[in-house]
């Protein structure tokens, strides 16, 4: 049983990527008009995420330094600074989603206003961040958010023509009703979501929580090659539960009830309390996963105490990050903006942030001051450098989309 | 973490790579701040030595260069009007350092650590790196190019790391990575990038550093330069 | 970074003047979309957003209908049931009320006037199932029933939304 709990960081990380608030809504979306003609962009996605968030790893593993002391160190303050504020910009931005998510995801059983959920919400968030410890935390959630797991079940009794699915994801073809630069915008979207900045800042600065040493490398490895992987098997299930109940019907997804529909028609009233503890633990994890990622990536930067294995008194300026980034987040709800329209904004515009994140990352994994004898090997460059090559493609590429698919609505 | 190779015990070390935007650690591993600047020290002799760490908004604004940098300069300055030495930042002695690798370890606790930089002593002049660093180095008439990094002695015992020479090239981004230092094993395509854009570094040792003129930023030198190894 | 501070100082000369080129640019492609203007959109521009709407519209009936099934089933409980349909009722809403405030090309108006009435025909029909669902409630015939009005509509919905595509011109006329 332990075992199981030393991959929770990994798990946790990635539910914060994969199946966020923004980001069920989105798979949900890609699946009731896509298919799975775009199964591949998220196969390549957990790929990467997986590629970085072992270098990542490894370098906190093997130097205690978290990703943004990386960053400032390799950019330099002026560079650091830039990708401080855009990484810190989508973090926020999907921090204040996340709990708006939690609400929604509550209000689907209740019929609580959201003006009255959300402060308890961001209050119960801000108690999990100030006291609970490290461990605490992404065991719970990470285990709850495995309630999401109902999504492969209820693919599994929708029973739909397995044949038609892989050969929609193995040819590079889009459904006939949509066109080239739409599916370009949804491709961006999914690998960006895959590869948000917060999951590496998260993963790598849970490292040095959880004190990994050199010795750690392998309980690192297997964090990164379940949790990643699992998370795409949720993305993808969503997905998949979508194209065979929504799909049909030309639903568009933009809610998130809509992507509880699918679990309800398959499985029934037991699927949907799964749902709905999956949906509460995986937006309130993600909550927790950015809001630190926030106070991480700011007191990185300027040289600050962080962590939760310090005392808070400890690390007081860090909880002071994490407190105003609270209030912040109750604040923009209650004036009644939509989460979901927030994050699928942030994942875009994450998508621009990437290169300046993953850069520094590739460089300082090969600097034997950090590693030592741990430096990447000949594989893990290459890999590194052809996703490299394929983010910066993709940043240059994601707002003109935004900008011509409205969206993602079409053309 | 068990310390890996410690850079005060390697024959040199370079300011910008090794040192600057690294994070200070104290005896207990509780993190102090970053090193935001260095003090380089000018002696009468017109020796050049880093005494110290600079901390603070004092010494990392400053750094921000160019228009923004100077707005937030003075924003900074302005936010708090009447306090005295608002330009002058936070400071740590050198001789409390006492290990630099993946981050900088001080010998003491942190608590009550950091005080406002000292003035300099009779003789000597106070400057910080980062006014070094960038300065246009000119030999002969000819320009090299500018002071990418400043490569340093260091010696455990004395509170001091003398300047020992400069590595000079061509303003390019991407001197902070390392490459052109050649201690780094890849990748392949960000090596050949790197180093083909610093093909023309030099490391000029200070013996052939004739003057440092810190108001214009100009380093005139003459005599020999090296080309810098790369691997 | 100050050690190439000068090819930073280029670099972020030229990122400010492509800034300024790129907002340039948005505000150019907004004003030629005629944002914020009264004018008439062109008929393509029309026809995009005539889709894009009635596909909305098809969207919320075919949530309705799913949640339709669910209920008289009583595969997930009933307060579910209803928040997904006031959702696609919200949704749905939204977008109709967009393109009805919108001024449709001059040679089109009684082709905007149908789409318009059929839209109006799908946000009754949600609204009819969620009064419904919400109170008293639906059973297997009344779902049915329901569930049979939101195929028609769909299915009128989808016609008009080819006819709309392949000759806008014949829209609503006799």
């Amino acid at each position: 049983m332990k075992k199981v709990f030393e991959v929770a960081l990994g798990i946790l990380t990635a539910i914060g990527g994969f199946v966020d608030i923004g980001d069920l809504v989105f798979n949900a979306q890609v699946g009731a008009r896509f298919g799975m003609s775009l199964a591949l962009v998220t196969l390549l996605g957990v790929f990467g995420i997986c590629v970085f968030a072992e270098m990542s790893g490894r370098v906190a593993a093997c130097s205690g330094r978290a990703t943004f002391d990386l960053v400032r160190e390799r950019l330099g303050p002026r560079m650091g600074l830039a990708n401080l504020v855009a990484s810190v910009a989508v973090t926020l931005l999907t921090f204040i989603a996340e709990i708006g998510g939690v609400a929604l995801a509550i209000m689907l059983v209740t019929s609580i206003s959201e003006v009255l959920i959300v402060p308890f919400v961001g209050l119960l968030v801000w108690a999990v961040l100030w006291r609970a410890k490290f461990s605490v935390m992404e065991n719970v959630l990470g285990l709850l958010g495995l309630g999401l797991v109902v999504f492969t079940v209820a693919l599994w009794q929708l029973g739909p023509s397995w044949g038609d699915f892989v050969s929609q994801a193995a040819t590079f073809d889009k459904p006939g009703k949509e066109d080239w630069p739409t599916y370009a915008y949804f491709a961006v979207g999914l690998f960006g979501a895959a590869m948000t900045p917060y999951e590496v800042f998260f993963f790598s600065s849970g490292g040095v929580e959880e004190k990994w040493t050199s010795k750690s490398l392998g309980i690192m490895r297997a964090n990164v090659l379940i949790g990643f992987p699992l998370g795409g098997l949720l993305s993808l299930s969503i997905a998949g539960c979508t194209a065979v109940v929504l799909g049909p019907l030309q639903v568009d997804v933009g809610a998130l009830s809509q992507v509880a529909l699918p679990v309800a028609v398959a499985v029934g009233k037991i699927g949907f309390a799964f749902v709905i503890i999956g949906f509460v633990a995986a937006t309130f994890g993600a909550a927790c996963e950015t809001g630190l990622s926030a106070g991480y990536s700011i007191a990185q930067f300027f040289g600050w105490q962080w962590g939760k294995f310090v005392k808070p008194r400890q690390a007081a300026r860090f909880h002071l990050v994490l407190i105003l980034a609270t209030l912040l987040a109750i604040g923009v709800l209650m004036t009644g903006v939509d989460p979901i329209m927030v994050t699928e904004i942030s994942v875009v515009f994450s998508a621009v942030a990437l290169p300046l994140t993953y850069f520094p990352i590739l460089v300082v994994a090969n600097d034997r001051d950090y590693m030592g004898e741990h430096v990447n090997k000949a594989f893990a460059n290459v890999l590194g450098t052809i996703f490299l090559v394929l983010i910066v493609v993709i940043a240059v590429a994601a707002i003109p989309l935004l900008v011509i698919t409205h969206m993602g609505a079409g053309m | 973490m068990p310390p890996l190779t410690n850079r005060l015990d390697a024959p040199w070390l370079d300011a910008a790579l090794h040192l600057l935007d690294r994070q200070v650690v104290d005896v207990d591993g509780k993190m102090v701040c970053n090193v935001d600047d260095l003090e380089l020290i000018e002696g009468a002799g017109g020796e050049m030595a880093v005494t110290g760490i600079l901390v603070g908004a004092a010494a990392l604004v400053p750094r921000f260069s160019g228009r923004l940098g100077n707005w937030l300069r003075a924003t900074w300055i302005s936010l708090g009007a009447q306090y005295a030495a608002r330009d002058v930042p936070l400071y740590l002695p050198l001789d409390l350092v006492e290990h630099v690798g993946s981050d900088v370890r001080i010998r003491v606790p942190r608590e009550g650590l950091l005080d406002r930089q000292p003035a300099s002593g009779p003789g000597t002049a106070q400057h910080r790196m980062d006014d070094f660093l960038g300065m246009d180095v000119v030999r002969d008439g000819e320009r090299l190019g500018h002071v990418l990094d400043v490569r340093l002695q260091p010696r455990k015992q004395e509170s001091r790391m003398l300047v020992v020479s400069l590595v000079v090239g061509r303003g390019r981004p991407g001197s902070l990575l390392g490459y052109d230092r050649g201690d780094f094993n890849g990748p392949a395509l960000v090596k050949w990038a790197v180093t083909s854009l610093h093909r023309h570094s030099h490391l000029v040792p200070i013996e052939s550093v004739r003057s440092v003129d810190w108001d214009a930023g100009r380093v005139e030198v003459s005599g020999p330069v090296e080309p810098l190894r790369t691997s | 970074m100050a050690a190439s501070r000068h090819g930073y100082c280029g670099a972020m000369r030229r990122a400010r003047k492509w800034c300024a080129r790129a907002g340039s640019l948005i505000v150019a492609a907004g004003l030629a979309a005629g944002c914020g203007t009264g004018a008439p959109a062109s008929t393509s521009a029309w026809q995009g957003s005539a889709d894009r709407t009635l596909g909305q519209a098809l969207s919320g009936l075919g949530t309705a209908r799913v949640a339709l099934r669910l209920e008289a089933q009583d595969r997930a409980p009933h307060d579910f049931t209803v928040v997904t349909v006031t959702d696609a009722i919200d949704t749905t809403g939204k977008e109709v009320s967009g393109f009805q405030v919108a001024q449709p090309p001059d040679g089109l108006h009684r082709a905007n006037a149908a789409v318009n009435q059929a839209l109006d025909d799908a946000m009754s029909l949600l609204v009819d199932v969620r009064i419904a669902l919400a109170s008293p409630g639906v059973d297997g015939a009344g779902a049915g029933q329901l569930i049979d009005r939101v195929d028609a509509l769909r299915k009128k919905l989808d016609d008009l939304d080819q006819q709309v595509q392949s000759s806008p011109a014949s829209v609503g006329s006799p």
